[in-house]
């Protein structure tokens, strides 16, 4: 199992954990830090200490440093925050297509709200590179413009947004400014002294602290205010209201600590991890990094794999664990918008994977994760439909799969059936025949873009001697193009019109989601019979 | 010697519920939305968690909405039930948590027509009173606590969730200090709102829950994500949901016993507190959580005797942990129409599963000593 999902979220590094565990431990702090005794001033006193580390990793002072539950939080209270406190001021709000789901989807319902709460946003897009440039943002201002939102590192392809030379000339416009700063912190260094951003979040689950704890940076000098969002006990200089997580704001402190003290030396080896990757990766044709040409920050690789479907790709790779995008839009299956808004079109923004390196990545995983990648994508190739000439059966798949362990521990690592699963992996009777006279079925959906060929081989007038399939789409489609050219091969060709998708399902186990995978094998089926029997019309 | 007799403001974590936290703070583990394995094990750790929730509280594992804690749960409830019914006042109980009561009196500088409901001298919700509330004209919210952080008193909440119900209002339940000290049916109890939270039940801090009838239309607070049904954005926080999910079961197993336990301590501090006199024991009259009790020794402003206990290891409150440090009385004790000056001199002691007779004894006797101390030979004044 190689993890390379760091952006997603790191795992807590065991330091962390050493500096978490007074607070949980049996005989432990365990105090309340609003409470006025012993136990709640030592409580208290840790949540102050990590208040300073956090503070100190991005050049701010600890009283600018407001506790929140993550970044969602943060920027949740941010926006909604900042537009209720300055609303008198106007109600236009700049931000980008690329922004995390947590601000696209506050400024939307923003948006939807009836006046006087209700705003106008601007989504810029992005350049061709993947960034937002300073003027396209100040080009947009207007005098109703209260807010910029911008992230400073995009979480899908690690590309950097220029908030720096930003900062001051929206400052001078005097438009609040608030930067998403959750991927950005621990890869660049952030000098708040410096750079006149009004608001930026952070998370600690992305630099090897605990989930569930992330801070808004709220500027004291010159003042930004807000108005809270979680109301109730009056913690946080009354912004923020909750008990706070005390063993989760130490670790975070500590997480932030260790960033401080490892961020010039961790970026550069990431830095070259980085490169070492997409130079085996490369070799691979029709290879597209996303983001190529923008200034990126190290250990985020987001590439594009032309001529494999998206599903088939990852299902492929279960040994690997990367993102098809960001995590969050992974929970509600949409192609990323992302990369959507980068131009690439659905189907190679849907066969898109983002690489994220971390702290306790090696570089032989990194190899290792080449290789696997260049052999699947290799094989997924060779399997598609649009490819011509003889496809060996794969071998080396089947023992790679083993060697990953899957099999043995938990089976199956998708949703799919064990029989899918098996013919996804094994695919025999791949490919198409070079020699002799073959006939050939083809069937498609365009909706799905699945495509299904099935070759066939007849031995006299009536039986199928040898059948071969090739496949593009998800692995249930392909399951169902192994399974049908193994399943035809000695019949009589005339029982195969009743072959129907019910058929199919019970054979592979599909769920009704997936039926119209089934539909395909009967389509294809359908249309290698009017070649046998021209005169042929499916009842 | 430290003796911790504030479980109302805090929890120690159970180290049980530790060792079912640990894998998700120690190991290789994912971003529950991701697809990949180690983001699968978070999320089945997450429905392990949601279903020893819903079994808790006698809900339906897709009614938990995961939450940072009680004050989000709070927050969530009012404003998101606020968002989606512009017409209609929201009425809160007058002995609510500053979290209930704090985001209505923002939707109440927003516009929002708000109203508190009246509570009687021993901090039971006024029935008659609210009944008339309800005729008044359209009611969107109704919220009230099952059981208050400060006296422990517990609300016929069934009974106040059929008559708002029959008005037609939202009814919200804050259960954050009744949960795992007495039985809660969420399904029975007509409330279709219902907040808990982790760390008051010996789990970790930084969970909580929002439990929600699904046939109730929610505005998220937190937007973004995806995560909960859409309802509540933001990466779970695997390790501590997980922790909560193993506090509500052990809760489920224990309540008994810890009721039982904390019952007894109660009442043998209670016993002891009633032959001091002109000690002042609030909502005595009144059904009231197991745990808690809440008292005052008027004459000792509640700052002076929290110190002094403070400095012999005794670790008790005046009220609610988020309004220490403030020179207010409480809205709790005002609202049942205790003098601001008796208010003020209020303390709290809440007990827990692990608190043992002679840490009660302890209490009682320092208690006595520090009023000896002071000079309070017991007043003779008549308080009631």
């Amino acid at each position: 199992m190689i993890y390379l999902d760091y952006a997603a979220t790191a795992p807590l590094d065991p330091r962390v954990y050493e500096a978490m565990l007074p607070f949980l431990k049996p005989g432990g702090l365990h105090g309340n830090p609003a409470s006025d005794h012993l136990e709640g001033r030592r409580a208290r006193e840790a949540v102050e200490r990590a208040r300073e580390q956090v503070a100190a990793l991005m050049g701010a002072t600890p009283a600018e440093i407001i506790w929140t539950s993550g970044a969602t939080e943060s920027n949740n209270l941010a926006i909604q925050g900042a537009l209720e406190f300055y609303a008198s001021r106007g109600r236009h709000v700049i931000t980008a297509r690329t922004e995390h789901k947590s601000v696209l989807d506050t400024c939307r319902y923003l948006e939807t709200r009836p006046s006087p709460q209700g705003i106008r946003v601007t989504y810029l897009k992005p350049q061709a590179g993947g960034a937002i440039s300073a003027e396209q943002v100040l080009d947009a201002v207007t005098p109703e413009t209260v807010l910029v939102s911008l992230m400073w590192v995009n979480n899908e392809t690690g590309v950097i947004n220029d908030v720096v030379r930003l900062a001051p000339k929206l400052r001078e416009r005097g438009v609040l400014f608030h930067v998403d700063a959750a991927q950005a912190i621990g890869k660049l260094p952030v000098c708040l002294r410096e750079v006149p951003v009004d608001l930026l979040t952070v998370t600690a689950h992305k630099v090897y602290g605990p989930k569930g704890i992330g801070a808004l940076f709220v500027r004291k000098q010159p003042r930004a205010r807000l108005m809270p969002q979680m109301h109730g006990g009056g913690h946080e200089q009354g912004m923020r209201s909750g008990t706070l997580a005390t063993h989760q704001i130490v670790g975070m402190g500590e997480a932030c600590r260790l960033a401080e003290a490892a961020w010039a030396a961790e970026v550069s080896r990431l830095g070259l991890l980085g490169t070492r990757l997409w130079q085996e990766l490369s070799e691979l044709p029709d290879v597209f990094l996303n983001g190529e040409g923008a200034s990126r920050v190290p250990g985020i690789l987001n590439l594009s794999f032309a001529g494999v479907e998206g599903e088939s790709l990852r299902a492929a790779l279960p040994g690997l664990m990367v993102s098809s995008g960001a995590a969050c839009s992974s929970a509600t299956r949409e192609p990323s918008y992302v990369l959507r808004a980068l131009g690439r079109d659905e189907e190679l923004a849907n066969a898109s994977l983002r690489f994220s390196l971390g702290r306790f990545t090696t570089e032989a995983e990194v190899d290792r994760a080449a290789g696997q990648v260049i052999r699947q994508v290799n094989r997924l190739r060779r399997l598609s439909t649009t490819q011509t000439g003889d496809a060996p059966p794969e071998r080396s798949v089947q023992k790679e799969a083993s060697q990953n362990g899957l099999h043995q521990d938990s089976g199956v690592p998708f949703d799919y059936s064990a029989r899918v699963w098996d013919l996804f992996n094994q695919t025999p009777r791949s490919g198409c025949f070079t020699e002799g006279t073959a006939l050939i079925g083809r069937a498609s959906t365009p909706a799905s873009r699945s495509a299904l060929v099935l070759h066939i081989k007849m031995a006299g007038n009536r039986t199928i001697a040898d059948a071969r399939f090739q496949a593009y789409g998800c692995p249930t489609t392909i399951a169902v193009g192994a399974w049908l050219a193994g399943h035809v091969v000695g019949q009589d060709f005339r029982k195969l019109s009743e072959l129907k998708a019910p058929a199919i399902c019970q054979a592979l186990e599909i769920p009704e989601e997936r039926v119209h995978t089934a539909l395909l094998g009967e389509d294809v089926v359908k249309s290698l019979l009017t070649q046998i029997h021209p005169g042929y019309r499916p009842a | 010697m430290a003796v911790y007799l504030d479980h109302n403001a805090s929890t120690p974590l159970d180290p049980r519920v530790l060792e079912a936290m640990a894998p998700f703070l120690r190991g290789p583990y994912g971003n529950p939305s991701s697809a990949h394995r180690h983001g699968r094990a978070a999320r089945d750790a997450i429905e392990t968690a949601r279903a020893q929730m819903a079994a808790l509280v006698t809900a339906d594992p897709g009614e938990v909405i995961f939450t940072s804690g009680g004050t989000e749960a709070n927050n969530f409830a009012v404003k998101g039930v606020a968002a989606k019914q512009q017409h209609g006042r929201l009425l809160y109980s007058a002995i609510e948590h500053p979290s209930v009561l704090e985001p209505l009196q923002a939707l109440a500088r927003q516009g929002r027509a708000v109203e508190t409901i009246a509570v009687d001298a021993e901090g039971r919700v006024d029935e008659a009173a609210f009944q008339q509330q309800l005729r008044r004209s359209k009611v969107a919210l109704v919220s009230c606590m099952v059981a208050n952080n400060e006296t422990g008193v517990i609300q016929n909440t069934t009974r106040l969730a059929m008559l708002a119900r029959a008005a037609g209002a939202v009814f919200h339940a804050d259960a954050v200090q009744a949960l795992g000290k007495i039985p809660l049916d969420f399904a029975a109890s007509g409330a279709q709102l219902l907040s808990v939270s982790s760390h008051k039940i010996y789990g970790p801090k930084g969970a909580g829950a929002l439990i929600a009838d699904r046939a109730l239309e929610l505005e998220p607070l937190l937007h973004g994500g995806g995560q909960e049904r859409g309802l509540r954005g933001g990466t779970e926080n695997v390790a501590a949901i997980a922790g909560f999910g193993a506090a509500a079961e052990l809760a489920g197993q224990e309540l008994d016993r810890r009721k039982t336990h904390t019952r007894h301590l109660r009442e043998r501090l209670e016993t002891a507190l009633m032959r001091i006199p002109g000690i002042r024991i609030f909502s005595a009259g009144a059904i009231r959580l197991p745990n808690t009790v809440q008292f005052a020794v008027p004459s000792i402003h509640s700052a002076t005797l929290l110190g002094l206990l403070d400095k012999k290891g005794f670790a008790v409150s005046s009220g609610s942990a988020c309004a220490s440090g403030s020179d207010q009385a409480s809205h709790v004790l005002l609202a049942m129409g205790v003098p601001q000056d008796v208010a003020l001199c209020a303390i709290r002691v809440s007990v827990g599963k692990d608190n043992t007779q002679n840490e009660v004894d302890q209490f009682v006797e320092t208690l006595c000593t520090l009023m000896a101390g002071l000079g309070v030979t017991l007043p003779s004044v008549a308080l009631s």
